[in-house]
């Protein structure tokens, strides 16, 4: 039988790799998998949209998340924080352009009972949101889009800002 | 987002590469306006097959090029080429803008329609 030999510097803490995640137990691994959040601030600009797909893509990539889905809560998302951009603070092509407050992107995922899980995703902003009979033409889809996207959306509009909560269809347990 | 514009004898093909969203859609709007002058009668392509993203402004973008073709300029209507392998068609359907949209699933197609 070979005789187990640590590595050198194992057991050397001063030298441990920080960004190596010590080995979980399942019972912690369970809890870091919905532990394992997903947390932007974006500044309220055009791009701001295309950055928040971008992280949102690896964010879901990490938990495995099945890519037609993914694509629609990419695709959910991205309508949320584009309103936000646009209606919450006014930011548009035409108009001067003044850097609207943030645009603040939260993402959880939630086991189930059997198993399946459920991603949730919160877009907040501290603008003045337009009500949707006052949208322009270009917005006409946005709403009926995200709808389609998830299973339930609730959109939560006040003087002092919108809150979005998107809660994804159900897939299955990572393989 | 890119634009390349292909200048052929029977058509003008617009190639559109990358994301269309409230950012780039725009410009989307604005090469197909351009192509609109020089058309000469030929039918008008965009092939999204290389598209990545398209949000509800693309959206908007080619359902307005579309009525413009018809209803402003009467020209025939606008084809549209998607790859049905790609997040392009999902947002087309959910919005039940396939019914609106002239789609084919290729250039090929949509030259010989």
């Amino acid at each position: 039988m070979p005789s187990m030999v640590d590595p050198p510097g194992a057991s050397d803490h001063a030298l441990e790799d920080t960004s190596r995640v010590p080995p979980l137990s399942d019972r912690d691994r369970s809890r870091a998998h919905t532990d394992a959040e997903l947390r932007m601030t974006l500044s309220a600009e055009l791009a701001a949209p295309s950055l928040a797909r971008e992280r949102l893509s690896r964010w879901l990539a990490g938990h495995r998340w099945p890519a037609g889905q993914r694509d629609d809560l990419i695709l959910a998302v991205s309508e949320a924080v584009s309103n936000s951009v646009e209606h919450g603070y006014g930011v548009d092509h035409g108009a001067v352009v003044e850097r609207g407050g943030p645009v603040e992107v939260h993402g959880i995922v939630v086991a189930e009972p059997d198993g399946r899980r459920r991603a949730v995703l919160t877009v907040v902003d501290r603008g003045s949101w337009l009500p949707p009979s006052a949208f322009r033409g270009n917005r006409r889809h946005g709403l009926p889009l995200m709808e389609a996207c998830v299973e339930t959306l609730t959109v939560d509009g006040t003087d002092g800002g919108t809150t979005v909560v998107l809660r994804s269809r159900a897939v299955p347990p990572p393989a | 987002m890119k634009v390349r514009t292909d200048d052929r004898p029977d058509a003008v093909v617009l190639g559109v590469d990358g994301e269309i969203d409230g950012l780039t859609a725009p410009r989307l709007r604005a090469a197909i306006d351009a192509a609109y002058e020089q058309l000469d009668g030929r039918p008008l392509v965009v092939d999204l097959t290389d598209v990545t993203f398209l949000g509800s402004p693309g959206l908007q973008v080619l359902l307005d090029s579309a009525r413009e073709a018809v209803h402003h300029r009467g020209f025939e209507t606008l084809r549209i080429v998607v790859d049905h392998t790609r997040p392009v068609v999902r947002p087309i359907e959910l919005t039940g803008l396939d019914a609106v949209l002239t789609l084919f699933h290729s250039v090929t197609d949509a030259l010989d329609g």
